[in-house]
Formats: structure tokens, C-alpha cells, sequence
């Protein structure tokens, strides 16, 4: 399957993550649009169109990203559209949550720690395109 | 009945009943050994029957209580239990004297370890009606005996003559009993009282220790946090660099400015690395500080000078008002400018265009209160607790902000107080906030 051109929509506030891997993916030949504030990503994804999401989980909150995350669910358009969700607090709060485990309250496709290696999100990437769910 | 304090906790209590328990099977051990030890080797002659009786139902009851311990109980109920437990020993002794030679018997003795265990678990009245039902029944016993109301079973072969021959005799002998039993529980009453208290003492103590543990741990969990994100960052910046992705998709940007944000994400780490040290060695009042006479309105001047580009860049415009008037203060200089500077700059980061920052004092009593009041953002009524807080950040920070982890604001209150001053804020969201800070008036006459 072709993956070249797909859209992806990275919603992280932290300007270096979304520069490192916009750098990553639009290297890659993906078509890359960002997003600095949870309160903004869902209008957003209405304009871009994203084919996936990368989604930080601390935002303007420390689970800022996991109400972006229902909010993308919740509209019929995007129920579907994967969402590749990167956190830094996964080793260093009480919070652990993964899709595994949490797959019921927590509807993304993968969870990835920060620093996500340039390699790693490219395959993840690439995986979630081809198999969505 | 004793009051909470006097009591042992629960744990304490089912601990001191089991061992009550134990001790009792030593009791019934005790005598069935004592029977023949002063039959065969004392040539002591009394009637084993009734005694074997009431060693039997010691038993017996013995094993009930320790049924009862390993069931679940509440705190009253074991204290309840241990009363039952007390009330019926007392009677099992008494019993077992009246059948044995009564004020003959050298065992009444033994009545001392009731009104002792009475005092350890009831150091409160419950033990002195122990004591008082210990000597009462005894001298009753004593007294029916003496007057022939009751049959007496004699111990042939302790005693030349019996005792309870002659009068005198027996009174010393509930004397001496009597008042051995009272002072007994005295003594052991007041030492159980105080390690009860002392125990209770001891467990808030450790409590609060606990809590300050887990405050600790919870900070260092932050300041593992907070340098987590900036590394995650800085790492996968240099990542792409290293990897070659750069050249490959960003033709106006190239390798220089990446490397230089990583660098910059580097620098937020030493700095909030430098910035704990120094919250810590303060804590442990390793930080030794200069303080001499100092006049706030010149460090004002050059903090207000020091953020000029900041201010103008932001449109905030920071004002200074009528602090040529206030008293010299006693400080230490780098500390005052670091407390100006971080009010400062907080108050033009978070102001609104336009905005200004009012940099006024007063003096109250021997100290001098400075006042750093912006028009900007304000802070949610909720948060302002935790605004002096390690790593606290309001939202709009967060957002605003990435680099400067919350710790300016920990730092200006450790400087404070080790000024002997204090901080505080008053804030309405929407409309600004003011910050507070007190440093006490110089009392050293001023250089000539």
C-alpha cells in the first residue's frame, strides 16, 4: 500500500517534538500538519483530514491528550482514523495506562514512549496506515 | 472507663491478650507441677480434687478466650474480652486459695500479677476496680474462714501452727497483701500510661515522617519528569541529525537550528538541575547567605533594566512606585535580585499586551513588604495554595512556557524565609495577580 502522501496530524505542545518528527515523517514523503493545543486538534482534524494522528497525552493538562482522543472517537468521521498516541510521563507517574489494558477506556491504536526513535515512529506509522484497526 | 489516650491501640491490645492467653497455659502448667512438687517433696497434704477442678475449667476457659482471638474483633470487644478474662482469673485464684489453706497459702501472693496485667491493659479507674475485687474477695475469703462461716481446708504440714488461729496474724497478712496490690497497680498503671501516650507519640511522629517521605518521593518523581520531556525532546531533535533526516526533507532549515534547539532544551535541564541543588542545600541550610545593608530601590532599577527587552518585546511596561522612601533592608544581594527578578519576569511572561507590572512597597513593623502586581492572566482561586509549591505551573503556563520547570517560585519563598520574611499572593483570574514578599528592615547603623 502506498503511504506516500498520506496526511498526518501530530497534536503535541512541545514545538521540538512536533519539529523532530514532522523532520521524520515529512522526510518520509508524508504530507504533515501540526497542532499546538489539545483545545484546538479536533477542529483541526476537520480541516486536515488527517489519515492518522500522532497525539501527545500531556497538554495544557497532564491527560489533556486522552480527551482529544474521545473527542476524535466521538465523531463518526474519524471513529476510525489511528491514532498513535507518545507520552513521556508513561515510566515516571502512577499513571499507566496502555491500549492493551486499557483498550476499552483508552480508544487509540498504540502508545509510545518518549524519546520515540526516528526509525520506530516510521514503522509504527507506516503499520497503522496499512492496518488501521 | 479509660479514655482513648490512656488505652493501647487495638494492634497493641489483641498482642497483649494473646500473650495473656499464653501466659495462662503457664499458669495451668505451673500448677500441676506445684501439686506433686508439694506432695511428694513438701509433704504438704490438701485436697487435689477440688483443685484439679478449678485447674480444669482454667483450661477450659482458656481455651475459649483463645478461640476468640483469632476471630476478627473490634477494639471494644477485646477490651471487653480482656476484662472477662481478668474478672475470671481473679475469681480461679481465689477459688483455688479457698480450697488450699486460704491465708495459709503463700500463692495469694499471686494476686499481684492480676492487678499488674489489670494495670497494663486498664491503666485508667477499670484497673483500680480490679485491685479493689482482688483484695475483697481475698479478704472475704480470709474472713469467712477466720469466722468459721465457711469449711476451711487447711494445708497440713506448711504451717506448724495455722495461722488463722489467732487474728493478728491474719490482719498483717491482709495488710501486707492489700497494700502491695495497691501500689502494684499504681506503679504499673502510671508506667503504662505514659508508654501508651509515649507509643502514641511515637506513631504521629512516624506518621508525619511517612507523609514527608512520600512528599519527597513525589518531588523526585517531578524533577524526574520535568527532565525527562526536555531530553526525550532534545534527543529526538539530535536524532534527526545523526539520522540524516534532516537533509532529506527541510532544505531551509539544515542541521544548525535543530542542534540549537536541542541545545537550548539542554540548557533548561542544567539550569532546573542548578536550580534544585540549590532548593535542597537551602533546605539543609548549607547555603550560607552575606547579608548586609542594602537599598531596594537601586537593585529594583537594575532588575527593572535587566528585563527591558523582555518587557518591550511583550508590551508590558514595568513600573516602579515611591520605593526611594522605603527603609534600607538587610539581605543578601543576589538573593534579593533573584527574588525581584523572578517576580519580574513572571509578571511581564504572563501579562497581557499592554499590560504593566507595579513594582511598590511598604513598611510594616521591622519589615519591609514589596508588592510585584501584573494585569495579566491571574490564577485560578483553586491553584493559589500550591502557586510556592515545587514544580507547580498553572495551565496557561504550561502552554506559554516549556522551558522554566516551576521551581522560581519555590526559590523566591526558600530565599525569603531564609530572610525570616514570607510570601504570599492574592490573584483574580482574568484581572492580574500580586505577588508579596517581606525582608526585614536594616537594624546596623549605615556606613559612614
Amino acid at each position: 500500500m502506498e503511504t506516500k502522501g498520506k496526511r498526518i496530524l501530530i497534536v503535541d505542545d512541545d514545538s521540538d517534538f512536533i519539529m523532530a518528527a514532522r523532520t521524520v515523517l515529512a522526510g518520509a514523503g508524508y504530507n504533515v500538519a501540526e497542532c499546538m493545543m489539545a483545545g484546538d486538534a479536533l477542529a483541526r482534524v476537520r480541516e486536515f483530514q488527517p489519515d492518522l494522528i500522532v497525539l501527545d497525552v500531556m497538554m495544557e493538562t497532564g491527560t489533556a491528550g486522552f480527551h482529544v482522543s474521545y473527542q476524535v472517537r466521538k465523531d463518526p468521521h474519524y471513529a476510525r482514523t489511528p491514532i498513535l498516541m507518545v507520552t513521556a510521563i508513561h515510566q515516571t507517574t502512577p499513571l499507566r495506562f496502555s491500549p492493551d489494558t486499557d483498550g476499552e477506556f483508552l480508544p487509540v491504536q498504540r502508545l509510545l514512549d518518549k524519546p520515540v526513535p526516528a526509525d520506530v515512529l516510521l514503522k509504527e506509522v507506516a503499520h497503522l496506515l496499512e492496518h488501521p484497526e | 472507663m479509660n479514655t482513648p489516650s490512656e488505652s493501647a491501640p487495638a494492634g497493641e491490645t489483641l498482642e497483649r491478650l494473646t500473650w495473656f492467653v499464653r501466659l495462662r497455659w503457664l499458669a495451668v502448667a505451673g500448677v500441676l507441677a506445684t501439686l506433686p512438687g508439694a506432695w511428694f517433696l513438701l509433704h504438704v497434704r490438701f485436697h487435689p480434687v477440688p483443685i484439679l477442678a478449678v485447674t480444669a475449667s482454667l483450661a477450659a476457659y482458656n481455651v475459649f478466650f483463645w478461640r476468640q482471638l483469632r476471630r476478627p474483633a473490634s477494639q471494644a470487644r477485646l477490651l471487653g474480652l480482656a476484662r472477662a478474662q481478668i474478672v475470671l482469673d481473679l475469681f480461679a485464684l481465689v477459688v483455688l486459695l479457698y480450697f488450699a489453706g486460704g491465708v495459709e497459702n503463700p500463692f495469694s501472693l499471686y494476686l499481684v500479677f492480676h492487678t499488674a496485667i489489670a494495670a497494663i491493659i486498664f491503666p485508667g479507674r477499670w484497673s483500680l476496680v480490679v485491685t479493689t475485687l482482688a483484695f475483697g474477695l481475698y479478704a472475704l475469703m480470709v474472713g469467712l474462714h477466720h469466722s468459721g462461716v465457711i469449711p476451711y481446708f487447711p494445708l497440713t504440714g506448711l504451717y506448724t501452727v495455722s495461722p488463722l488461729q489467732s487474728t493478728r496474724p491474719v490482719l498483717a497478712n491482709l495488710f501486707v497483701l492489700g497494700s502491695t496490690l495497691y501500689i502494684v497497680r499504681y506503679f504499673v498503671a502510671s508506667l503504662s500510661r505514659r508508654l501508651n501516650q509515649r507509643t502514641g507519640e511515637l506513631a504521629e511522629a512516624n506518621e508525619k515522617l511517612r507523609q514527608a517521605d512520600r512528599d519527597r518521593l513525589q518531588s523526585v518523581i517531578m524533577v524526574t519528569h520535568e527532565l525527562r520531556s526536555p531530553m526525550a525532546a532534545a534527543d529526538s531533535l539530535l536524532e534527526t541529525v545523526t539520522g540524516g533526516y534532516v537533509d532529506k526533507s527541510c532544505t531551509d532549515c539544515g542541521s544548525r537550528p535543530v542542534i540549537e534547539r536541542a541545545r537550548r532544551r539542554i540548557k533548561g535541564m542544567l539550569k532546573l538541575t542548578g536550580d534544585v541543588l540549590d532548593l535542597h542545600q537551602m533546605e539543609l541550610g548549607s547555603v550560607r547567605f552575606d547579608k548586609v545593608r542594602l537599598r531596594l530601590d537601586g537593585i529594583v532599577t537594575d532588575v527593572v533594566e535587566e528585563f527591558n527587552s523582555l518587557a518591550s518585546a511583550a508590551d508590558v511596561r514595568v513600573e516602579p512606585v515611591g520605593l526611594a522612601e522605603l527603609p534600607d533592608i538587610e539581605g543578601d544581594e543576589d538573593s534579593v535580585r533573584f527574588i525581584l527578578a523572578n517576580l519580574v519576569s513572571n509578571g511581564i511572561r504572563y501579562n497581557r499586551a499592554g499590560g504593566t507590572v507595579t513594582i511598590s512597597g511598604r513598611r510594616a513593623g521591622n519589615m519591609v513588604e514589596v508588592h510585584v502586581a501584573d494585569t495579566g492572566v491571574g490564577i485560578p482561586e483553586a491553584d493559589l495554595p500550591r502557586v510556592f509549591d515545587i514544580f507547580y505551573r498553572g495551565s496557561y503556563a504550561r502552554q506559554k512556557e516549556r522551558l522554566g520547570a516551576g521551581l522560581g517560585l519555590s526559590l523566591v519563598k526558600q530565599l525569603v524565609a531564609a530572610h525570616g520574611g514570607s510570601v504570599s499572593v492574592t490573584s483574580t483570574e482574568g484581572v492580574g495577580s500580586d505577588f508579596a514578599f517581606s525582608l526585614p528592615v536594616a537594624t546596623e547603623p549605615k556606613a559612614a
